[in-house]
């Protein structure tokens, strides 16, 4: 495991995301059911709740694995906010109130995938010579 | 010679004021084609008044600070490498990617807007409208790969083309027209925040594009020069262009039909856009003329774009953080070939198909892109204040934190603005940032500042490398 804060920090942000997602999944389940089918519903495999929790759960995951590996567990954390943003694209009528359930988790996630840029940056430092590319030009 | 000097393989040109001045005028203006939407929205007299007084809080921040770091860290890239030296790798890669990516998108609008024109006096079937579109975008793909001193001339051209028309225009509306040119000042009923909102939006849209040519930097000798005094040579031109043709626009009508003005007339018999108040005033010969100057005009932004885009993913990928044949040089021409030409494939693809999501996707990167160019105008103020800048924006530091705030709260604002499509498609384009990063440098590493080929201006005019500690410069 890596000792780095900025790691640690990653990490913790990715799994309050994912946390915050599920919360929000259960939110939606009691209290929101105007933006979409709860958890019973049957024919209909992507809900609203559904998503969050799934996406929630991929983050928390993400959100851990960034403690060991940023570049995989980054991405765990920022596709799902993605894809939650790609649902609230393709349900027009009810963008606004997804957009705004979505927020926490996207901005969280958002946070955990620029901390674990940079936790990937101390991981794995740039070469120390420009590439060849055998084209320079020269002048006198 | 000295290895300082190499150039990635890029050929510099001599590139004269006149020809720097077009090319900047290309990038930010090239006519005043979509100004019809902002008199209707805004009315006519708060669209002269916003024409006049957006570029001193909008786009001559931009234009200055373009000029200033541009004349600092004159490269390949432009604000890519900009962003680098005041931010680092991160947020370069960032900046980098939310600009190539909003003019991927942009530069095939403007195939598209050229397309829509033909089709509208030619019956072009799907396939025929694809095959010109196809036959615009391989033209100046070849032109931009033969250098810049080609791009710079059928850039010229283009812009007699778009320009004489709007002179005559101009004389033709002047004399013949009879509507008000400042009234009324804005559409009755609205407030001025309801009267500026759609308004604002385009015309924050018309007057952005002023970093662009700093892109070209790698490949203009004298870059240092040349781009700012073209910047600075150009902004009031083209305050004064958008000024003047929308006046004259506004006078073609007779009053009151400055509701009823568009860009898109296709569907509105009523509509008035340049053609047609062109058709008013000179007849069915200026109508043509003004027809031809809406094709040249998006071209024109065509052709500007594809040079501009093409650097930044050619400049990522020096730097080790894209795929590596972006990063090609002509060894015959010396010009990143491959990002030309990839550009290009991508346009020819996007013109096939509906592309409305990603359209709405661009404005939001634009001004994530702008947001992190303002902010590393300040850094490098405080981390390199030593650092020579042969063009230096003649204020204080803290005054030009001020004055850059207002643009970033003004692209804040419009981030909020556009409508729920234009936040959520823009957001999963911003997003796809650090997922890029993520991506490119666990599989390609990055270069460390040390390494970059790049050019500082030392106080004796010499160049040296990107990370060098010279006297009084920090790397």
């Amino acid at each position: 495991m890596k000792n780095d804060a900025i790691h640690k920090y990653a990490a913790l942000v990715g799994v309050l995301a994912g946390i915050s997602a599920i919360a929000l999944a259960f939110y939606i389940h009691s209290a929101q059911p105007k933006l979409g089918p709860s958890w019973h519903i049957v024919g209909i495999l992507v809900t609203s709740p559904r998503l969050l929790a799934a996406m929630g759960v991929i983050m928390i995951i993400g959100g851990i694995l960034t403690l060991w590996s940023p570049a995989p567990g980054g991405l765990l954390v920022l596709v799902p906010a993605v894809i939650g943003l790609i649902y609230c694209y393709n349900h027009e009528w009810t963008r606004i109130p997804l957009l705004k359930i979505w927020a926490t988790p996207m901005l969280l996630g958002w946070l955990a995938g620029i901390l674990a840029g940079y936790a990937l940056a101390k991981d794995v430092p740039g070469y120390d010579e420009p590439p060849d590319y055998g084209d320079v030009l020269t002048e006198d | 010679m000295t290895e300082l000097l190499r150039n990635q393989g890029l050929k510099r040109v001599r590139m004269r004021l006149f020809t720097a001045v077009i090319v900047v005028f290309t990038l930010t203006c090239s006519g005043s084609f979509g100004m019809e939407d902002v008199v209707s929205s805004s009315g006519p007299g708060l669209t002269l008044l916003m024409i006049v007084v957006l570029p001193f809080i909008w786009s001559v921040p931009m234009a200055f600070v373009a000029s200033e770091m541009g004349s600092m860290i004159p490269e390949a890239g432009g604000s890519y490498r900009w962003v680098r030296r005041a931010l680092g790798e991160y947020w370069s890669f960032q900046s980098g990617w939310w600009w190539t990516l909003s003019v991927f998108i942009d530069s095939a609008v403007y195939v598209a807007l050229a397309l829509g024109y033909i089709q509208s006096q030619l019956d072009l079937t799907n396939w025929q409208r694809w095959f010109v579109g196809v036959g615009i975008v391989a033209v100046f793909t070849f032109i931009n790969i033969r250098g810049l001193q080609l791009t710079g001339w059928s850039l010229t051209v283009i812009q007699i083309v778009v320009m004489v028309p709007f002179l005559i225009f101009t004389i033709v509306a002047f004399a013949k027209g009879t509507g008000a040119v400042f009234t009324p000042f804005m559409p009755k009923g609205q407030n001025l925040v309801q009267s500026m909102n759609l308004g604002l939006a385009v015309m924050m849209w018309m007057y952005a594009g002023w970093e662009s040519m700093s892109t070209l930097a790698g490949e203009i000798e004298n870059p240092q020069k040349v781009i700012p005094r073209a910047l600075m040579v150009a902004t009031p031109i083209v305050i004064v262009t958008y000024f003047i043709t929308v006046a004259a626009l506004i006078r073609a009508g007779h009053p009151g039909s400055w509701v009823n003005m568009m860009s898109d007339t296709s569907g509105s018999p009523n509509g008035v856009d340049y053609i047609v108040a062109a058709k008013i005033v000179g007849g069915a010969f200026l109508g043509w003329l003004m027809f031809a100057s809406a094709i040249a005009s998006n071209i024109g932004l065509y052709a500007g774009y594809l040079a501009s885009g093409a650097r930044p993913p050619f400049q990522i990928s020096r730097d080790r953080l894209l795929f590596r044949f972006f990063g090609k040089t002509s060894k015959r021409w010396g010009t990143p070939w491959v990002a030309i030409l990839i550009f290009g494939i991508v346009n020819c693809i996007l013109i096939s198909r509906s592309f409305t999501a990603l359209i709405v996707m661009d404005i939001f990167l634009l001004m994530f892109a702008y947001i992190l160019v303002f902010v590393s105008s300040i850094v490098l103020r405080i981390k390199e204040p030593d650092t020579p800048r042969p063009f230096r924006v003649p204020l204080p530091t803290w005054a030009l934190a001020i004055w850059v705030a207002i643009p970033i709260a003004i692209a804040v604002f419009a981030l909020f603005t556009n409508g729920s499509d234009y936040l959520v498609s823009g957001l999963i384009g911003v997003l796809s940032g650090p997922i890029a990063y993520l991506v490119f440098k666990y599989f390609y590493h990055g270069t460390t500042d040390r390494a970059l080929e790049g050019a500082t201006i030392t106080p004796e005019g010499e160049l040296t490398q990107f990370g060098a500690e010279i006297e009084g410069v920090q790397a």
